[in-house]
């Protein structure tokens, strides 16, 4: 036995972390000697010590929760982290690219700064051209003092991660929309209700799911009979269309935080039934494992069946679903938002962002107003990357 | 299995009727009845309309009648007569409506269904058996690029591309020769060439979904026993990997129809309107805008009986493929 | 552009000197004769130059159609330079050649406004879609007694509808005496246009057949503007008077039983609801060329429905009866067919711009688009043209008989529509939605209150009372938020950016106005229902002829009081007396003769009066519009209003 499990943690040293650190490997000694200390520590650890170990190896994965972090840090702190507002729109300087940053001034060197921009109308082509003003360097000050804003809707205060102070040209690090607003700052308001979006509907339907889904999967028979056609139903319904057509009866009055609230209880009520069909359809597999039977002649209650002994054998099927899921209902506001059926302006989301973005002009001769589909994309990226590292970690046939 | 069926067809009863009773929900959604809506209509173009007349089309329409008897009215129409209810948008019955372009919906589904098992089968074996392997990783990044580019925002941008450099006009069905041509040979050729977008970009998004599965599936499959018998035993590598172990892995796979095909209509529904598609989705995009509320619930309905059907193929399929689900789906 | 105005004037005073001196009247179809004397009556196919489509010698030597002379009317209509659109806008005029077809793309089901305009005939017509220089159309010549009473009509003898029937008083009567006459199809009897001064509440006129093809209308009191009326007012085209009596006649009880049409009626859920069956599916009127219902009813449009090859498009094919020629005598119109693609989403009709799979395009094209036409006019074969648009692009309604009685006390009170002018940054807006290509409504708001000036905004709210403010400095009313829902249709690219930047602009002075977007069809309904609070759309230029008060606009700002209007106080609200004072301003003008000095007169006092009332909050005037023409298409004006170039369909030719 004690050989089958060093045997394991061999492989998933070697064979299932790619990223692993050699060095930090390398300083622990011989790789026998290595070995035994980690069977020690592996003999004692607690299963959810052990996955954070294993995804700690996973550098893709840890990198992209760092960065998770930070997305989610910029949407708690967006007023702070934005050097504008979300609606602040930059008088005359619509439709203008990133503003370039420069620390050459005159030949020398200086402190990152922005030139003035000067717009003008090319009659031929009808497009803007912005000229730079390059005889005054205007410094771009960090924790400055800028547009007035209440911190949470509380607190007002004007203190911003950075700008260029009163009087000093604009710094739009994403450029402006055609009505000049800072798509930097907008991306960032956006995040706010794009990232927790996904992560309310998705707590939501986790709950939902594993518990029906559990309960299905075990009792069977006439239980699981009506919960599957009932999901059978729930599924079968194409959520787009679905959502469509109950949006035509949502109040008109709504404001943007109901809008938000309905379009997460949505989202979620038909995203738990993919997260039971596949609780259901494990359960089912594993309730035949000879353990499950021992737990049961050892008189263990059903719950505690489901919950304790059989549930850990697939957890890792779980957060797969789970990782698949946050990504998929950050989508699902866009789409909704694209429709007009989701969030309207001037709420700001991703969605908003990306319906603002969905301009030939935009494709053709302003990619940086595209900019905010980046940041949905590479949301989505991070959230499968950490659920590829927290598979890979939790996953007990290759532990 | 014969049993197995039939239990599962009449299965299909209940669960089309509380389908049934989703879709007339819907319909019965937006407030006031259409009745209202219909006269304030007929008064746009100059028609004024007695009050004695309303209550009869009301009468007629049973908006007058408790809710279950308007439901009763619906469904029985939909059964004996094929009667969907009547398109105000249109000024056609809406099962005509529907009729027109549900063919090109379903075909474009179930190509784009194919086509991303064409892709993702071969693919998810591969990153499987090549575990972190280069072509593991860019096949798992193309797979998750493609579930996280919103299809929309896509289906624009590569519809201007296709234009700006292959010169190719991607919207609609055809290009503007064909539109009004009768049916040739290059005609059909034509709506190939323009249906391969659509079913890249909806094809695309579910691969990447099959790709996770199908690999997470085989891996599991791979650490067992057998395999590792099997393997000792000599058996060759590929006939292994083929006879058991993708064969088990692909079970789920094909399960998951029942929730691949709601994401492909709702994918189908997306890029249709960005690439003007004459297909249910624009359509359905419409009536919900303007509430048109008979054509709405009829296209939740038959969107939902199609999947379910769908589902009941792929579940049969499994009940076939795995003894353990067929008898445990028995067992009382 | 002075030049023709000069020239077409002195045409219309021969015309009345001629009317009044009993002459003949020279058919008005030859006016343009002056400026171009090629232009004859059709000469008889002469030499080698084929004087009609290839399609149609074909159907004629085939025997399945009659030949051309028999299909035209003896006066046909010629179309010339300076005959639809005036010379200025159209300055290289010339004949042209048959074939093509002219694809084009619309976004609403069953609904594009660019093959509407371009199928429109109206009854009588004038160069520009003015309304200077009205000659005939349809109707082959007018008079007017001096007292503009009674207008005596000639019809064309010999034209036909597109199945072949002839076009007689018949047609007048039928539409006359059993549509209008009809209790159950026009309860109120005759629409407005045909009672002295387009008062819904004036004497319906009296119609008079004196033959198969002259007929009288005489209204009781002075009607100067019912020329005017017939030509592009509410652009309802020829079925206001001419509908083809020999189809309707089967859906109409005085000729066929109802029992007749039981499978028609059964088959749209009616019992014996002729009346919804004749207007609903069986009449067809100019508003419904488009409509799939249309396909195969008789028209006198260039173009004819035809059932196309694939759902989503349109397919018109050319009307082998089309009366109008041009100066050689070839039948009109050049080209053969005219496709429009219906795309889902707004923003790839410009896709299909930029592949150039579009050969005519207006409704739907927007200033903001202009440079990436600009770039890609090249690759895809096309240019774009920028005309004046042919209404104020984007003005802010507030309904002021929305049910709601803060709101009606509030927007009611002239102060808060000034106030909000003042609060709007215009320049602002012209420079981000419109390029920089509009200008400030001098006409209709005025200097005065279309400066922006928000501390004057601010005082006039604060002494509206509305001093109260909540936690985020919105103005609140009796302690309650006071909030604006503004839903709009999105029924052309700016209304959405407009009205979003006047949401922005107004939170500066403390107005919190809530923009929505919603289908243009349900924002139709809202609109009659009276539900709708605020919106944006556009509102009829103050240089188009017809429409100086903006009456026609007052169906969004306050829907009751128009209704009340409308039906002669049958429903709705009744309206407050400045409100009076503009019907009677309306029906004073109309009763006036265009150009007139009373006439002009009665304009500058309703320019004041919009200026003064402000109901409506004109955001800006003298839009600039892009046209988008293939690159090979002809006789497209280069100036004037676009839409106007869209109206003159049939002279359009593809050089090859």
């Amino acid at each position: 036995m004690s050989t089958q499990i060093s045997e394991r943690s061999k492989s998933s040293v070697t064979g299932s972390a790619p990223f692993l650190d050699e060095a930090e490997d390398r300083s622990l000694g011989s790789l026998d000697e290595r070995l035994e200390a980690a069977d020690e520590r592996f003999y004692y650890a607690n299963p959810w010590q052990l996955i954070l170990w294993r995804f700690r190896r996973h550098r893709l994965a840890m990198l992209s929760l760092v960065l998770l972090v930070l997305l989610y840090l910029g949407a708690i702190f967006a007023e702070f982290v934005s050097p504008y507002s979300a609606t602040w729109r930059a008088q005359g300087l619509q439709m203008m690219p990133p503003t370039s940053i420069h620390i050459f001034h005159e030949g020398s060197l200086h402190r990152p700064f922005v030139y003035g921009l000067e717009k003008t109308l090319d009659q031929e082509t009808f497009k803007y051209v912005f000229t730079e003003d390059a005889s005054a360097p205007y410094p771009i000050l960090f924790f400055t003092q800028g547009e007035e804003y209440k911190m949470w809707g509380l607190w007002p205060m004007r203190i911003h991660l950075f700008g260029t102070g009163e009087g000093a040209p604009p710094i739009m690090l994403f450029g402006s929309d055609e009505l000049g607003r800072d798509i930097f700052s907008r991306t960032i308001y956006g995040s706010r209700i794009s990232l927790s979006i996904g992560l309310f509907g998705v707590l939501i339907s986790f709950l939902l799911g594993v518990m029906i889904g559990g309960v299905s999967g075990y009792f069977g028979g006439t239980t699981d009979e009506v919960i599957q056609r009932l999901i059978d139903v729930l599924i079968s319904i194409p959520l787009i269309p679905f959502w469509m057509a109950l949006s035509a009866a949502l109040p008109r009055t709504w404001d943007a935080t109901q809008t938000f609230f309905a379009i997460t209880l949505i989202l979620a009520a038909v995203g738990w039934t993919g997260l039971a069909r596949v609780v259901r359809g494990k359960l089912l597999a594993l309730r035949e494992e000879d353990y499950a039977l021992a737990a049961q002649v050892a008189g263990a209650s059903k719950s505690r069946i489901i919950f304790r002994h059989l549930m850990p054998g697939f957890t890792s099927h779980l957060i797969v679903s789970i990782t698949l899921a946050i990504p998929v209902a950050i989508l699902g506001e866009t789409a909704l938002s694209f429709l007009g059926l989701g969030i309207q302006p001037p709420a700001v989301s991703w969605g908003v962002l990306l319906k603002d973005a969905q301009d030939l002009v935009a494709v053709a001769q302003q990619p940086w107003r595209l900019i905010p589909a980046l940041f949905v994309i590479g949301t989505v990226l991070l959230f499968n990357f950490v659920g590829d590292g927290l598979r890979d970690a939790a996953d007990p046939y290759s532990a | 299995m014969l049993v197995y069926i039939i239990r599962r067809l009449l299965m299909l009863i209940p669960i089309l009727l509380l389908v049934s009773f989703i879709a007339f929900f819907v319909i019965e959604l937006p407030p006031g009845d259409w009745v209202t809506t219909y006269v304030s209509q007929l008064r746009t173009s100059g028609i004024q309309m007695s009050d004695q007349e309303a209550q009869r089309l009301t009468a007629l329409y049973g908006f007058d009648q408790p809710t279950y008897v308007r439901y009763f009215k619906w469904i029985s129409g939909i059964v004996t007569r094929g009667d969907f209810g009547w398109s105000f948008q249109w000024g056609k019955p809406v099962g005509e409506v529907i009729a027109e372009r549900l063919p090109i919906t379903l075909a474009i589904s179930l190509m784009a269904l194919v086509f991303s098992w064409l892709v993702a089968i071969p693919i998810g074996i591969y990153s499987a058996t090549h575990q972190y392997s280069l072509i593991d990783y860019l096949a798992t990044f193309i797979g998750f690029i493609g579930l996280a580019t919103p299809g929309f925002l896509l289906a624009m941008i590569l519809a201007w591309g296709a234009n700006q450099f292959l010169g190719f006009s991607a919207l609609g069905l055809y290009s503007k020769e064909f539109l009004d041509a009768p049916w040739s040979f290059a005609k059909a050729m034509n709506m190939l060439q323009h249906m391969i977008l659509p079913l890249v970009i909806i094809g695309m998004a579910s691969a990447g979904s099959t790709i996770r599965v199908l690999r997470g599936n085989l891996l599991d499959e791979l650490k067992k026993q057998y395999v590792v018998t099997a393997r000792a035993k000599g058996m060759s590598e590929t006939r292994l990997l083929l006879k058991y172990p993708v064969r088990l892995a692909l079970n789920p796979v094909f399960s998951t129809i029942g929730w691949l095909l709601p994401a492909i209509f709702a994918g189908e529904v997306l890029i249709s309107i960005v690439l003007s598609v004459p297909s249910i989705g624009p359509l359905l995009l419409r009536s919900t805008l303007a509430q048109d509320m008979y054509l709405t619930g009829s296209i939740v309905l038959i969107l939902s009986a199609l999947t379910i059907f769908g589902s009941l193929i792929s579940d049969i399929y499994l009940a076939w493929a795995d003894p353990r689900i067929r008898y445990g789906g028995l067992s009382k | 552009m002075r030049k023709v105005t000069v020239a077409s004037l002195l045409v219309i005073l021969a015309l009345v000197l001629a009317a009044c001196g009993g002459a003949p009247a020279a058919p008005p179809a030859d006016a343009p004769a002056v400026d171009a004397p090629a232009a004859q009556a059709p000469a008889a196919p002469s030499g080698e130059m084929a004087k009609e489509a290839p399609s149609l010698a074909e159907a004629v030597a085939a025997g399945t159609l009659p030949p051309l002379e028999e299909r035209l009317p003896k006066v046909p209509f010629v179309v010339g330079p300076g005959v639809l659109l005036s010379e200025a806008n159209v300055p290289n005029w010339a004949p042209g050649q048959y074939g093509g077809t002219m694809n084009s793309a619309h976004s609403v089901a069953d609904w594009s406004p660019d093959v509407f305009v371009m199928m429109n005939e109206p009854l009588l017509q004038a160069p520009d879609l003015s309304v200077q220089g009205i000659q005939g159309n349809v109707l082959e010549s007018f008079e007017v007694s001096d007292d503009n009473t009674v207008f005596t009509f000639k019809m064309r003898e010999g034209l036909k509808w597109s199945d072949g029937e002839p076009v007689t008083t018949e047609d007048v009567r039928f539409t006359w005496e059993n549509i209008y006459g009809n209790e159950k199809l026009f309860p109120t009897g005759v629409p407005a246009r045909f009672r002295t001064g387009y008062d819904p509440a004036g004497d319906p006129m009296t119609l008079d057949i004196i033959d198969d093809y002259n007929f009288t209308l005489t209204s009781s009191g002075p009607y100067g503007g019912f020329l005017r009326n017939i030509t592009i007012e509410g652009w309802n085209g020829y079925t206001e008077l001419i509908n083809p009596a020999h189809v309707l006649k089967k859906w109409h009880p005085d000729f066929t039983p109802i029992e007749e049409m039981k499978a028609d009626l059964e088959a749209n859920n009616l019992t014996d609801e002729w009346w919804q069956l004749f207007s609903q599916q069986k009449r067809c009127q100019s508003w419904d060329v488009t409509r799939a219902r249309c396909i195969g009813y008789p028209t006198l449009t260039p173009w004819v429905s035809v059932e196309p090859e694939s759902p989503g498009i349109m397919v018109f094919e050319r009307n082998p009866y089309y009366f109008k020629v041009d100066t050689e005598g070839k039948q009109l119109p050049y080209i053969d067919k005219v496709v429009s693609v219906q795309v889902e989403d707004v923003e790839m009709v410009n896709q299909r711009v930029l592949a150039g799979d579009v050969d005519f395009l207006r409704e739907s094209t927007a200033l903001i688009k202009v440079p990436l036409y600009k770039e890609n006019e090249a690759k895809g074969n096309f240019r774009t043209v920028l005309t004046d648009m042919h209404v104020d692009s984007s003005m802010l309604y507030l309904n002021q008989t929305f049910n709601d009685e803060t709101w009606r006390k509030i927007s009611q009170d002239i102060r808060f529509r000034q106030a909000l002018s003042h609060a709007i940054d215009r320049q602002e807006i012209i420079d981000s939605v419109y390029y920089g290509l509009a200008e400030m409504p001098m006409v209709s708001v005025g200097e005065e209150n279309a400066t922006y000036d928000v501390d004057a905004a601010n005082a006039l709210l604060d002494e509206l009372g509305m001093t109260e403010r909540d936690a985020n400095g919105m103005r609140m009313v009796d302690g309650k938020p006071f909030s604006i829902l503004l839903e709009h249709g999105a029924h052309a690219p700016d209304l959405e950016p407009v009205a979003e930047l006047v949401s922005e602009q107004l939170k500066d002075v403390g107005i919190d106005l809530q923009v929505k977007r919603i289908d243009p069809q349900l924002w139709d309904q809202r609109n009659l229902a009276n539900e709708l609070q605020a919106t944006m759309f556009w509102g009829h230029d103050q240089g188009w002829d017809s429409d100086y008060t903006g009456s026609d606009s007052f169906n969004r700002t306050a829907r009751l009081w128009h209704l009340w209007h409308q039906t002669n106080g049958a429903e709705g609200e009744e309206p407050p007396q400045w409100v009076k004072d503009m019907y009677a301003l309306d029906v004073a003008r109309w009763s006036s003769v265009s150009g007139s000095d009373e006439f002009n007169g009665l304009k500058e006092d309703s320019f004041a009066w919009v200026r003064e009332n402000l109901p409506a909050i004109t955001i800006v005037e003298k839009v600039k519009y892009p046209m988008i023409a293939a690159a090979n298409l002809r006789n497209v004006a280069e100036g004037g209003y676009a839409i106007a170039s869209n109206f003159a369909g049939e002279q359009l030719w593809f050089e090859q």
